[in-house]
């Protein structure tokens, strides 16, 4: 388990103006699960991340692993700790000069392993991640899917409790990406390997993450259960990055007419988060037996853990008492309604 | 061509090539540990030393801002002291290594700063102490800048040996001023500056194709 308490950094000062990047961050990540930290550019998610092994340390706060705190420990006691720690980057981070087994071994090189284990180790390694036929290549010669399959193999070389990926993804093409997540899924159920991601990429939290944080500004604004974060999003923030991921983010001509109350001949827009059998299920079907006209705007289904997860924005018109009534039924069976306003019918090609 | 120049010209190319190698060879004992320390133990650096560097720093850019003739001509007792004369090959050893310390140390350095950030996060993360990042993570990914460095170090040395000529040094250059220009020989002088010219081209093919065989960071056809 890996429990963050209070963590604060501040950079520079001294004269530059300074930087507040985690501004008293609180996180519990049980053992065994994914748990992906997704957030806009600065938010802190790179320093919360490297705060967990160190390689930044927090002005305040603590970091525990595996019941140990990290910031109490000597300089060698962490070296040993971060041993049980692997980290994969965006940029691979692979030694040029060695070749893909001898990147493999260095993690285990530094952790101390006697010579005559590390070469079985690695083999098993490569095996692990699909590389055994590229053992002796340079990593100049390798796909970028490939570079982070050896640093997923170097990672796991000292068999550690927890993988922490730094947008580990995030220089890859989507089918690459796609690839390197099912690696990561299968390690993790495989070796029940905790594992701690940061994406700015809302497809890799609905792909891998048990459980989600959302973080802005250098506090967490949002953080739960991955399913719940998706039908449920509470924060705007959390809305505006799934709406992204969805396909539901209104286009901006669109969302000027927005207006908070009904005109004469307006239709309301609403949209429905919705899993399951709710999502599989006849939503505009309901909405028309209701004597409500729903026209589909813009929304996709996609899967959410094997499971349909319909994200969807609707155009209303009809009796505003009949559209409340058919809201008030979807929500009680399960689906996030929200509603967003009012528009004149012509916006959503309604006549 | 006589026999006699023929003889002149091989001592004499014995003599660039020795001051050339011998005072590599002593320049790199000095300037690859102090580049080592300039790349790694400055301010924010894995091994800060923040105020020796600073000092070392300071040293190295005096030395490498003094002309090399006023150089050789300045430590004249240093070189007394330590070869028993100041002429000579042996003497001219001296300047030479004094001149090309700090020029190593400096790319050196550069090879050693050049190396992507990101490995030495990877390697913190993976428990490495700082020696270990220095010999197998830092050495290792530098290597073919290093070597390149040298190159550049060695033909500049070429150069060198070849100025410290004109004031009793022995070599080529001395060969060429005294023979070519003072007693008026345009086939010494000649043949001098076409065996210069082989000599860095050896070094610097050479040396190219060595750093290309280390240096793994680019795919080769």
């Amino acid at each position: 388990m890996v429990r963050l308490t209070g963590l604060r950094k501040v950079f520079g000062g001294k004269g530059k103006p300074a930087v507040t990047a985690l501004d008293g961050v609180d996180l519990v990540a049980p053992t065994g699960s994914i748990t992906a930290i997704i957030g806009p550019s600065g938010a802190g998610k790179s320093s919360l991340l490297r705060a967990v092994n160190l390689l930044e340390r927090p002005d305040s706060g603590s970091v525990i692993v595996g019941g140990q705190d990290l910031t109490a420990l000597t300089e060698a006691d962490l070296r040993r700790a971060r041993q049980s720690i692997g980290m994969i980057f965006q940029h691979f981070n692979l030694l040029a000069n060695r070749t893909v087994a001898g990147n493999v071994a260095l993690a285990l090189e530094l952790a101390g392993w006697p010579r005559d284990r590390i070469g079985p180790r690695v083999a098993e390694l490569l095996d692990l991640v699909g590389l055994t036929d590229k053992a002796g290549q340079y990593p100049a010669a390798l796909s970028g899917g490939q570079k982070q399959r050896v640093g997923i193999a170097r990672a796991l070389a000292p068999n550690p409790q927890l993988l922490l990926c730094d947008e580990a993804t995030s220089a890859l093409d989507p089918e690459t990406t796609r690839q390197i997540l099912d690696l990561l899924r299968r390690i993790n159920r495989q070796l029940g390997l905790t594992v701690l991601l940061i994406t700015h990429e809302m497809s890799v939290v609905r792909e891998v993450a048990d459980h989600v944080v959302v973080l802005e500004a250098g506090r967490i604004i949002e953080q739960g259960d991955v399913t719940r974060i998706f039908t449920h999003p509470q924060h705007p923030t959390t809305r505006d990055f799934l709406a992204g991921e969805t396909g539901t983010r209104l286009p901006a001509a669109l969302a000027a007419r927005l207006s908070p109350t009904a005109r004469p001949g307006d239709v309301a827009l609403v949209r429905l988060h919705a899993l399951g059998p709710v999502a599989a299920g006849p939503v505009l079907a309901g909405f028309a037996l209701a004597g409500v006209a729903a026209s589909l705007v813009a929304g996709r289904v996609q899967a959410l853990k094997d499971i349909p997860f319909a994200a969807l924005v609707l155009a209303l018109k009809g009796d505003a008492a009949a559209i409340a009534a058919e809201i008030t039924h979807l929500r009680a069976q399960g689906a996030d309604i929200e509603e967003l306003g009012h528009v004149a019918a012509d916006a959503v090609a309604f006549n | 061509m006589s026999p006699q120049m023929l003889s002149l010209l091989t001592d004499a190319t014995l003599q660039t090539l020795s001051m050339v190698l011998v005072a590599g060879a002593l320049a790199c004992l000095g300037g690859i540990p102090l580049g080592l320390f300039l790349a790694l133990c400055g301010p924010g650096d894995l091994l800060p030393r923040p105020a020796l560097h600073r000092l070392l720093g300071l040293v190295v850019n005096a030395a490498r801002s003094t002309p090399f003739i006023i150089l050789v001509v300045a430590i004249v007792p240093l070189t007394r002291a330590l070869t028993g004369t100041s002429i000579g090959t042996a003497a001219a050893t001296v300047p030479l290594t004094l001149a090309a310390i700090p020029f190593i140390a400096r790319v050196v350095e550069a090879a050693v700063r050049e190396v992507d950030h990101g490995l030495l996060d990877a390697a913190r993360a993976m428990g490495a102490r700082p020696g270990q990042i220095i010999r197998l993570v830092l050495l290792p990914e530098a290597r073919a800048g290093i070597l390149r460095g040298l190159t550049l170090a060695a033909v500049n040395l070429v150069g060198y040996s070849a100025m410290v000529g004109a004031v009793g040094g022995g070599g080529l250059g001395d060969l060429g001023i005294r023979y070519g220009y003072q007693r008026f020989m345009p086939e010494m002088m000649l043949a001098v500056v076409l065996i210069l010219i082989v000599l860095v081209q050896i070094l610097q093919s050479g040396g190219e194709a060595l750093a290309r065989k280390l240096d793994k960071r680019h795919l080769k056809g």
